[in-house]
C-alpha cells in the first residue's frame, strides 16, 4: 500500500524549503530511523527521517529542488515494484489541495505526511515542535491576512489564560478588534479529532476552568494515542539518559527571604513581574560562571568546558515538555531574562519556537515548585553535565539561638553526570547558588 | 445631616479650622468686607477680626508672596483669589516660591498654605476667565492639587488641605457653589490623596472632578435606562492621584471614559488616562476616551460656549463609544 511523504513544515514561518539532497535511491528499502533526505529551511539544515517502513518506490521532488510545504516529494511502497500509477494521481492532486490551504489558512494544523494506513501503526511525519500543533486544541481557524490580530489587552489577556487562540477569532469590535465579549461568547469548533471533545466541551461553559473532582468529574474513556513524534524524542533521549549516565544527586535547602524581599521591590516598577524562576535562572547563570566546569557537556571521548552559559528552562506543553533557552544569561539583567522567559513559554506553548531557540544550551533548570513540589530530581539533558530541580517554597520552622522561627525555604536538587562533575564540585556549586539567592543583591555586581 | 450649599460647607471649613489653630488667617480681594465675591468668607471678618481676615489690593503676585513669607514664618495663610484667572499674574510665586521653597531651602520652610478660588468656565465670562488650571499647576513639583465635587467632600477636603504642611491648589466652581447637598456636622477630614466612587457599576468607569462629576452623573442616569450600568470615580485629589482607587474600578469594568471641563492637550486628563495604560493595560478592553474642552479660546456666544465645553451628550456618547455600544 503506498503512503505519501510531504514537505514538511519545520519552522513557524517556513513557507517553502529546498529538498538539498536525498540520502537514499529510489527502491532503496527503508524503515524507522533512516534518514531520507536533508532539507533547508529558512532558518536552517535539517535531516529528515522516516517514521515508517518500505521501499522508496518515487521520488517526486529530486534533490536541489525547492518544495512548498506539503507537497508530495515522494511515494513509500510496500511491495518494491508495486503499482502506484492510480495512486500516484490522486495524491499529487491532495498535495495541491493541502499546499494551496497552508497558504490561505496560516494556523494551519501541523503539515504531516498522509498515510494511507489507519491505526496506531501508520505514523505520521511530524516534526517533534509541530507534534504540539497537532494536538486538539480548541482553536477556531480564520483569515487574518497580515497575521496580526487586533485585540484589547484585556482580550488578548483572558484568551491567554482560557487558552484559547486569537489567531482567527472573529473580533466584533472596530477593525475587527477582538473584545472582552468576542472571548466571553467564544465556543471552540467542535473537532472530530479524539481527545478534543473533552477539552473542547470544558471551554465551552466558559473562559475560566475549574478542575471538577470526585463524581463531578466526567468519566473518562480508554483512549489510545499514538505516539507523537515529541514522545518519542522525550522517551529516546531521557532513556538514554537515565541508562547511559552515572548520576548522582546534591540537594540543598535555600532561605528565600531575600529573594522575596527583592522581587517584591523589583514587582514595584511598572511593567516587570520577575518571578522567582527568573531570578534562580539569573543566581544559576551567575553560580556557572564562578564554576565554568558544572557548565559542560561530555562528548564521550572529550568533555567540552562551554564558553557561553546558555540556560535551557524547562516547560510543559501540551503532548509533552520543551527546554527553550535562555542565551547568555549570565550577561543579561533581570528584566531581560524575565521578559525572554514569558515570550519563550509563550511561543512554546503555541509550539512555535524555532530551533535555534530550544537546540544546544548548557545547562537546564527545571522547576516544579508552583505545583507544591517540596523536591524532586530531574533526568540530565545529554550532552549536559547537570540539570537543576527547583522545589516549591515552604515555610518552616527553625532555630536561631535556641528561639524558634519561622522562614520561608526551597529546596534545590543537582543531578550530576560523574564522568564530569564529582561530589565536592557539585555541593560547592550549589553552595554558590545558595549564598547568591539568600544575598541576591550580588546579582547586580 | 442638614442640607447646605457649597460655599457654606467651604465657610464651615474656614471657621472650625480658624477656630481650631489661630495660625490660620485668610486674605485676598474682597475677602473681608464685601464677605467674599462668592461669599465663602461670609462673616469671618465679624467673627475673627481684621488681623486674620485681610482684604487686600488687586495685587495677586504681592498678596501670594507676602502669604508665601506668613507660611515660612509659621502662619498658614488660606489665599483667596476671586478666580483662578487671577493666580496667572502670581505664577512666579506659585510655582518658582510656594512649590520650591521646602526643596530650595534644604528642607528648612514647610510652606503651610493653601490657595483656593473658583476654576474653570463661569457663565459666559469669555476666553480670558474661563481658564482650568488644574492641568497647569499638577505639572509642577511641589503642589497638591483637590477639586471637591460635592459640598460634603469640598468641606472635609479644604480642611486636610489646610491642615497640609505643604502648599495646597483647591480648585472650586463658580457654578457649583449652589450646590446644595446633605453635609455632615463638625469635624470631619477626607484625606488628600483619596478618591471615592460616587456611583458603583460594573460597564463603564467614568473618571470626572469638580463640576464635570455632576455632568457625569447625569449621563450615568440616562445611560442607565439604556442598560448601562456606570460606575463613576472623582479622584477628588488630583496630585497625588488615588491610583489604587482606579485600578480597583478599571479592573471591574475594562472601559474608561476621563472627564475633564479642561482642554484636551496635554491635560490632566491625559495624565490620568497614561497611568491607566502603564498600570493597568492588561485590564482595558477598550482605548480610554477622553470627554475634554476643544481647542479654542473660550467664545462669548452662548451656544458656542456650550459647544466648547463637555457635555452629558458628549459623555453619553464616549461611554458608549468605550463600551462598543454604537
Amino acid at each position: 500500500m503506498p503512503t505519501s511523504m510531504l514537505m514538511p513544515s519545520l519552522s513557524p514561518t517556513m513557507e517553502e524549503g529546498v529538498l538539498a539532497k536525498w540520502l537514499v535511491k529510489e527502491g532503496d528499502f527503508v524503515k524507522p530511523g533512516t534518514m531520507l533526505c536533508s532539507v533547508e529551511t529558512d532558518k536552517t539544515t535539517v535531516d529528515y527521517e522516516s517514521l515508517d517502513e518500505g521501499f522508496l518506490r518515487k521520488i517526486i521532488v529530486p534533490g536541489g529542488s525547492p518544495a512548498k510545504v506539503n507537497q508530495l516529494i515522494a511515494v513509500l511502497t510496500d511491495e518494491k515494484d508495486e503499482d502506484i500509477t492510480a495512486y500516484l494521481e490522486k495524491a499529487l492532486k491532495k498535495s495541491q489541495d493541502m499546499v494551496a490551504s497552508k497558504s490561505g489558512a496560516k494556523a494551519a494544523p501541523a503539515p504531516v505526511a498522509v498515510s494511507n494506513g489507519s491505526g496506531p501503526s501508520s505514523a505520521s511525519y511530524a516534526p517533534a515542535r509541530a507534534a504540539t500543533v497537532a494536538a486538539p486544541e480548541p482553536v477556531a481557524h480564520g483569515g487574518a491576512s497580515d497575521g496580526r490580530v487586533k485585540a484589547s489587552p484585556l482580550a488578548r489577556k483572558m484568551a491567554e489564560d482560557a487558552g484559547i487562540a486569537l489567531q482567527g477569532l472573529a473580533g466584533s469590535g472596530p477593525n475587527g478588534r477582538v473584545i472582552r465579549r468576542d472571548i466571553e461568547n467564544y465556543k471552540p469548533e467542535p473537532k472530530a479529532t479524539p481527545g478534543a471533545g473533552k477539552t473542547g466541551a470544558a471551554k465551552a461553559d466558559g473562559p475560566v476552568q475549574r478542575p471538577l473532582f470526585g463524581s463531578l468529574a466526567p468519566i473518562a474513556p480508554t483512549v489510545d494515542t499514538p505516539i507523537n513524534m515529541m514522545r518519542k524524542t522525550i522517551g529516546k533521549r531521557l532513556l538514554e539518559s537515565t541508562q547511559g549516565t552515572p548520576t548522582f544527586y546534591v540537594t540543598m535547602k535555600v532561605a528565600m527571604a531575600a529573594v522575596n524581599t527583592l522581587r517584591a521591590q523589583l514587582n514595584r516598577s511598572p511593567g516587570y513581574k520577575i518571578s522567582v524562576n527568573d531570578i534562580i535562572t539569573k543566581a544559576t547563570a551567575f553560580a556557572l560562571r564562578e564554576f565554568p566546569s558544572v557548565n559542560s557537556s561530555y562528548h564521550g571521548d572529550f568533555i567540552r568546558q562551554n564558553a557561553n552559559i546558555d540556560i535551557c528552562v524547562a516547560v510543559s506543553i501540551d503532548g509533552g515538555l520543551i527546554t527553550p533557552i535562555v542565551r547568555d544569561a549570565d550577561q543579561k539583567g533581570l528584566g531581560l531574562i524575565s521578559t525572554e522567559i514569558k515570550q519563550l513559554v509563550s511561543k512554546a506553548k503555541a509550539g512555535k519556537l524555532a530551533p535555534d531557540e530550544y537546540q544546544g544550551g548548557t545547562f537546564t533548570i527545571s522547576n516544579l515548585g508552583m505545583y507544591g513540589v517540596d523536591e524532586f530530581t530531574a533526568i540530565i539533558n545529554p550532552p549536559q553535565a547537570a540539570i537543576l530541580a527547583v522545589g516549591g517554597i515552604q515555610q518552616e520552622c527553625y532555630l536561631q539561638d535556641g528561639v524558634a522561627k519561622e522562614r520561608d525555604v526551597m529546596k534545590l536538587t543537582l543531578t550530576s553526570d560523574h564522568r564530569v562533575i564529582d561530589g565536592a564540585l557539585a555541593a560547592q556549586f550549589l553552595a554558590g547558588l545558595k549564598s547568591l539567592l539568600e544575598n541576591p543583591m550580588w546579582l547586580m555586581l | 445631616m442638614p442640607m447646605i450649599e457649597m460655599r457654606e460647607a467651604l465657610n464651615q471649613a474656614l471657621k472650625e479650622e480658624m477656630t481650631r489653630d489661630e495660625k490660620v488667617f485668610i486674605l485676598g480681594e474682597e475677602v473681608a468686607e464685601f464677605n467674599g465675591a462668592y461669599k465663602v468668607t461670609k462673616g469671618l471678618l465679624d467673627h475673627f477680626g481684621p488681623k486674620r481676615v485681610i482684604d487686600t489690593p488687586i495685587s495677586e503676585s504681592g498678596f501670594t508672596g507676602l502669604a508665601v513669607g506668613a507660611a515660612m514664618m509659621g502662619l498658614r495663610p488660606v489665599v483667596e483669589f476671586m478666580s483662578f484667572n487671577f493666580s496667572l499674574v502670581a505664577i512666579d510665586q506659585i510655582i518658582s516660591n510656594a512649590a520650591k521653597m521646602y526643596y530650595m531651602s534644604g528642607g528648612l520652610y514647610n510652606i503651610p498654605m493653601v490657595m483656593r478660588g473658583p476654576n474653570g468656565a463661569g457663565p459666559r465670562v469669555s476666553s480670558q476667565h474661563s481658564h482650568n488650571m488644574e492641568s497647569v499647576y499638577a505639572h509642577f513639583p511641589g503642589l497638591h492639587v483637590m477639586a471637591p465635587s460635592t459640598p460634603a467632600d469640598a468641606k472635609g477636603m479644604l480642611k486636610a488641605a489646610i491642615r497640609c504642611n505643604d502648599p495646597v491648589i483647591f480648585l472650586e466652581n463658580e457654578l457649583a457653589y449652589n450646590l446644595k447637598e446633605e453635609v455632615p456636622e463638625g469635624d470631619y477630614i477626607i484625606p488628600i490623596g483619596k478618591g471615592d466612587i460616587k456611583r458603583q457599576g460594573t460597564d463603564v468607569t467614568i473618571i470626572a472632578w469638580s463640576r464635570m462629576m455632576s455632568l457625569a452623573k447625569t449621563a450615568a442616569e440616562e445611560l442607565a435606562k439604556e442598560g448601562l450600568n456606570v460606575e463613576l470615580l472623582d479622584p477628588r485629589t488630583l496630585k497625588p492621584l488615588d491610583m489604587p482607587l482606579i485600578a480597583e474600578s478599571v479592573k471591574k469594568t475594562n472601559r474608561v471614559v476621563v472627564v475633564e471641563e479642561g482642554h484636551y492637550f496635554s491635560s490632566l486628563g491625559a495624565q490620568v488616562a497614561e497611568s491607566i495604560y502603564t498600570d493597568l493595560f492588561d485590564y482595558l478592553d477598550s482605548p480610554i476616551a477622553r470627554v475634554c474642552q476643544s481647542e479654542n479660546p473660550m467664545p462669548y456666544a452662548a451656544n458656542l460656549e456650550a459647544a466648547t465645553l463637555p457635555s452629558v451628550e458628549k459623555i453619553i456618547r464616549a461611554a458608549k463609544q468605550v463600551t462598543y455600544r454604537n
